[in-house]
C-alpha cells in the first residue's frame, strides 16, 4: 500500500530538508521501518534503543492518533500517517 | 503604532515607524505621552527587543530602587487577530536573579490574558514607569477620542487582597476593561523576590473563578510592590480590525496544525496539554522528584492526567479567541458525576514543582498548593524550587532543620512555607535558592542558574541551561533536546545554544505564545501580513538574535562572569544513576561546551 508520511521539522533538518515521503507498507509499523530504513538518521527518533516507538513521539493514522501498541494497524491506499513530537510544544526553533 | 512605509519596493526603514509609549514619573505623578521613533526592528517588533534596549542604558545596582524602570510593553502583533495575539511583557531589572557582584539581571517575563490588547486599544505601546510613590496607587489607562488617558488614583482599598479578589473589585468600578495586579506577595516585596503580576482573563472575568495567568518570573511584582504600583486598569472597546483571508488561515494552521497538538486535546488531535509531559519524563526517569532527584519508583504516577480523571473533571479552556484549549483545568467532581467547583489549572511546570518535586503525589493536595501560589501572586517555578531545596536540606540535616523542618510529601507543612513566602514572613525562603543555599552553605543541590531557579527538567539533561537569558526554559529552547534526540556530542549542543535554542524568545517580541507554535513561515507570514512590515524572514532572525544577544550583553554588564555560565553542581558530581537518558554531563564536557559558545556569541556581542 501506498502512503504518506509526514514529520516535524526536526526530522527533516536530519535529511536534507524533506517533510513528507511516499512509501509502501501494509502496517503503520512497517510503513515507519521502511522510513527508516530509507532514512538511518530518522531510526534514533522514531524507534526507542530498546524496543517500539520513541516515546517522545506520537503517531497519527489519518488525523487519529495511535497508541503505541496499535503500530500493527493495517493501512490502505492513500493513507497518512503523520509522526509528532509529543514533547516539542511548536516548531519556532527550526 | 504608526508605521509610514511606503512598502512599495523600496526597503523598509524602521525609522519610518513610531510607538506609543507613556512615562509615567509615581514621584511627582507627572504622566508623559509621546511618540517615539524606531531605532531598530527590534523596536518595532517590541517585547523585550524593545525594553531591553532602554534597560541596557541604565545603570542599576539594586532592583529595589527608584532607579530601576518597570517596562510594560506588548508586542506586535499583540491585540492583532493573529491567535495567541495576546501577551503583554514586564521587563525590569530583576530583584531575584543576581551576579556573584550582587548586581541585578535585567529580566522580562510575559503573560497572556487581555491586558495587553485593551492596553494597545486605549493606545499605548509602551509604559515606562519611573520612581516610587509614597502610597500605593492604581494607573488607570482610558481610551479616548484625543488619545490614551492616564490617571494614578490611591489603590489602599486594595491592600491585603489576593490576586483575583483584587481583579473582581476592580471589575466592579472598570467596566469592559482588564486589569494587571500583583498579589499579597508583591506587597511584600522586600521579602518576596520571586512576586509575580496577575493579569485577567475573559473567562476569569466572566465566570468569576480565579483564572488569571501571570508574568512570573523575575520578580517584576515585586519591582511593582515597591514601586507602590499595586495595579493597572486598561479600559478600551476591543477594536479588532477586519479578518485578513491569510490570517484566517493562519489561525486555522495555529489551532489545528501540527504546532500546537501538544497543548490540544485528545478529541481535537492533540496530546493533552503540557501535563502530557509527566508519563513521557517519566519513561526516562526525568521528572523532578524530591528536588530534582527522580527516583523511578513509580510515585509519580499518581499525578499522570489519566489518574485524576475519576477525582476531577477536566475541562480545557482557552485564552480569548484562542483555539488550542490549552487550559486544562480542574474542576470538582460532585457527588453525581457533575461539575462542581473550580479548583485550579494544572500545567506542567507548577504540577511538577509544587507537588512532585515536594514529595506530593495527591491531587487534592497538588491543586491546593498551585492555587495557593496563584493567590497570593508568585512565580510558581522560583517558589516551587526553593521550598523544594528547603526540603532536601532538612532531608540532609535532621539536626540543623531550616523553617518549619519541613521534609518532603509533608503537605501541611509545606503549606505554610509557601504561604509564609507569600505573604512576607520566611525571607529565607522568599528571597530564592541561590541566597538561600549562599546563606546555608550548601550550594550544591541549589536548583538555579544565574540566580534564577530552574524550571521542571533536569539540570544533567541541559547544558543549554546557563545561556538562558530570562527563564531556563521560555529564553533557551535547549530543554527537551536530549530527551527527544539523545545526542552528545560537543558540535550538537554548541549548534543547538548558538542556532536553534535562542530563537526560542522569537515570540517574546512578537506578542505571540509559544504555545502557537508557528513555525518560522508562519511568524513571517504574521509579521508580513497582520503586522504590517515588509520585512523578509532573514531581517525577523536576525533581529531576534540582536535581541538575544543583548539579553546576554546585560548581564555581563551586570557583573556576569564566564564562570557563573555553569550549572548546580551536582549535575556533574553526583550523578542521579536512576536517570536513564545518557549521562554526559562531565565537568571537561562543560568546559569545553563553554569555550565553543562564548567563541561564537562573544564576537557577536561586541558587534552589536
Amino acid at each position: 500500500m501506498s502512503v504518506t508520511v509526514t514529520f516535524p521539522a526536526l526530522f527533516a533538518e536530519r535529511i536534507g530538508g524533506i517533510e513528507t515521503v511516499e512509501l509502501e507498507g501494509e502496517t503503520v509499523q512497517e510503513a515507519l521501518r521502511v522510513l527508516t530504513d530509507r532514512h538511518a538518521e530518522l531510526a534514533p527518533l522514531v524507534w526507542h534503543p530498546e524496543a517500539g516507538l520513541n516515546p517522545v513521539m506520537a503517531v497519527f493514522l489519518n488525523g487519529r492518533q495511535l497508541d503505541p501498541e496499535d503500530l500493527a494497524t493495517p493501512v490502505h491506499s492513500g493513507d497518512q500517517i503523520q509522526i509528532l513530537s509529543a514533547l516539542e510544544g511548536g516548531e519556532a526553533a527550526t | 503604532m504608526r508605521n509610514t512605509n511606503s512598502n512599495n519596493g523600496t526597503a523598509f526603514d524602521p525609522q519610518k515607524v513610531w510607538y506609543t509609549r507613556a512615562t509615567v514619573d509615581l514621584a511627582t505623578g507627572a504622566i508623559h505621552v509621546e511618540e517615539v521613533p524606531c531605532r531598530n526592528l527590534e523596536d518595532v517588533l517590541g517585547g523585550f527587543g524593545r525594553s531591553f534596549q532602554m534597560l541596557m542604558t541604565r545603570d542599576v545596582t539594586d532592583a529595589l530602587s527608584t532607579d530601576n524602570p518597570l517596562i510594560i510593553n506588548t508586542g506586535l502583533l499583540t491585540g492583532s487577530n493573529v491567535m495567541t495575539g495576546l501577551r503583554t511583557y514586564f521587563s525590569a531589572y530583576s530583584p531575584l536573579k543576581h551576579s556573584d557582584e550582587g548586581l541585578p539581571a535585567a529580566i522580562w517575563s510575559a503573560a497572556s490574558g487581555k491586558f495587553g490588547s485593551k492596553m494597545k486599544w486605549a493606545g499605548l505601546d509602551e509604559i515606562v514607569v519611573e520612581g516610587r510613590a509614597s502610597h500605593p496607587l492604581l494607573l488607570v489607562i482610558q481610551d479616548s477620542p484625543d488619545g490614551p488617558q492616564m490617571t494614578l488614583k490611591p489603590a489602599d482599598a486594595l491592600l491585603g487582597m489576593e490576586t483575583h479578589d483584587k481583579i473582581m473589585t476592580l471589575q466592579k468600578d472598570y467596566e469592559d476593561a482588564h486589569f494587571a495586579v500583583i498579589g499579597p506577595a508583591g506587597e511584600a516585596y522586600e521579602n518576596c523576590y520571586f512576586a509575580a503580576v496577575a493579569l485577567s482573563t475573559e473567562n476569569e472575568l466572566k465566570s468569576g473563578d480565579d483564572k488569571c495567568r501571570f508574568a512570573g518570573r523575575g520578580g517584576m511584582g515585586a519591582v511593582m510592590g515597591f514601586k507602590n504600583l499595586i495595579g493597572l486598569v486598561a479600559q478600551s472597546k476591543d477594536k479588532l480590525t477586519k479578518l485578513a483571508p491569510e490570517v484566517k488561515e493562519l489561525n486555522k494552521k495555529i489551532s489545528t496544525g501540527p504546532g500546537s497538538v501538544k497543548f490540544r486535546e485528545a478529541n481535537k488531535g492533540g496530546l493533552g496539554g503540557t501535563w502530557s509531559n509527566f508519563p513521557i519524563l517519566d519513561e526516562f526517569h526525568v521528572l523532578p522528584q524530591d528536588n530534582f532527584r527522580p527516583k523511578g519508583d513509580g510515585a509519580v504516577n499518581r499525578l499522570f492526567r489519566e489518574n485524576l480523571e475519576d477525582d476531577f473533571i477536566i475541562k480545557a479552556e482557552s485564552c480569548y479567541r484562542c483555539g488550542i484549549n490549552c487550559h486544562k483545568n480542574i474542576y470538582e467532581k460532585k457527588a453525581d458525576g457533575t461539575r462542581g467547583e473550580f479548583r485550579a489549572k494544572f500545567d506542567y511546570e507548577p504540577l511538577n514543582l509544587l507537588a512532585t518535586n515536594l514529595g506530593i503525589h495527591d491531587g487534592e493536595q497538588a491543586w491546593k498548593l498551585v492555587q495557593l501560589v496563584d493567590n497570593l501572586g508568585m512565580d510558581s517555578i522560583s517558589c516551587g524550587t526553593t521550598v523544594g531545596y528547603v526540603l532536601d536540606y532538612n532531608e540532609r540535616h535532621p539536626d540543623a532543620l531550616l523553617c518549619n523542618g519541613a521534609r518532603f510529601g509533608e503537605f501541611e507543612k509545606i503549606w505554610e512555607l509557601i504561604d509564609g513566602a507569600g505573604r512576607g514572613r520566611l525571607p529565607d525562603v522568599g528571597r530564592g535558592v541561590k541566597r538561600l543555599s549562599i546563606k546555608t552553605g550548601d550550594t550544591d543541590y541549589a536548583m538555579h542558574v544565574k540566580g534564577l531557579e530552574l524550571p521542571a527538567y533536569l539540570a544533567e539533561t541541559n547544558p543549554g541551561y546557563p545561556w538562558a537569558i530570562a527563564g531556563g526554559h521560555m529564553t533557551m529552547g535547549t530543554f527537551m533536546a536530549l530527551v527527544m534526540e539523545g545526542d552528545t556530542s560537543m558540535d550538537y549542543w554548541v549548534k543547538a545554544i548558538t542556532q536553534k535554542g535562542l530563537l526560542q524568545v522569537r515570540d517574546d517580541l512578537l506578542g505571540t505564545c509559544k504555545f502557537a507554535g508557528m513555525g518560522q513561515k508562519m511568524a513571517i507570514a504574521a509579521v508580513q501580513v497582520e503586522g504590517g512590515l515588509d520585512v523578509s524572514l532573514e531581517d525577523l532572525l536576525a533581529a531576534v538574535r540582536r535581541a538575544y544577544l543583548r539579553g546576554l550583553a546585560i548581564e555581563r554588564k551586570q557583573g556576569y562572569r564566564r564562570a557563573e555560565y555553569t550549572l548546580p553542581a551536582q549535575a556533574f558530581d553526583d550523578p542521579n544513576v536512576n536517570v536513564k537518558t545518557p549521562a554526559f554531563m562531565t565537568r571537561e564536557f562543560f568546559r569545553e561546551l563553554q569555550q565553543e559558545v562564548w567563541k561564537v556569541f562573544e564576537p557577536e556581542m561586541a558587534a552589536l
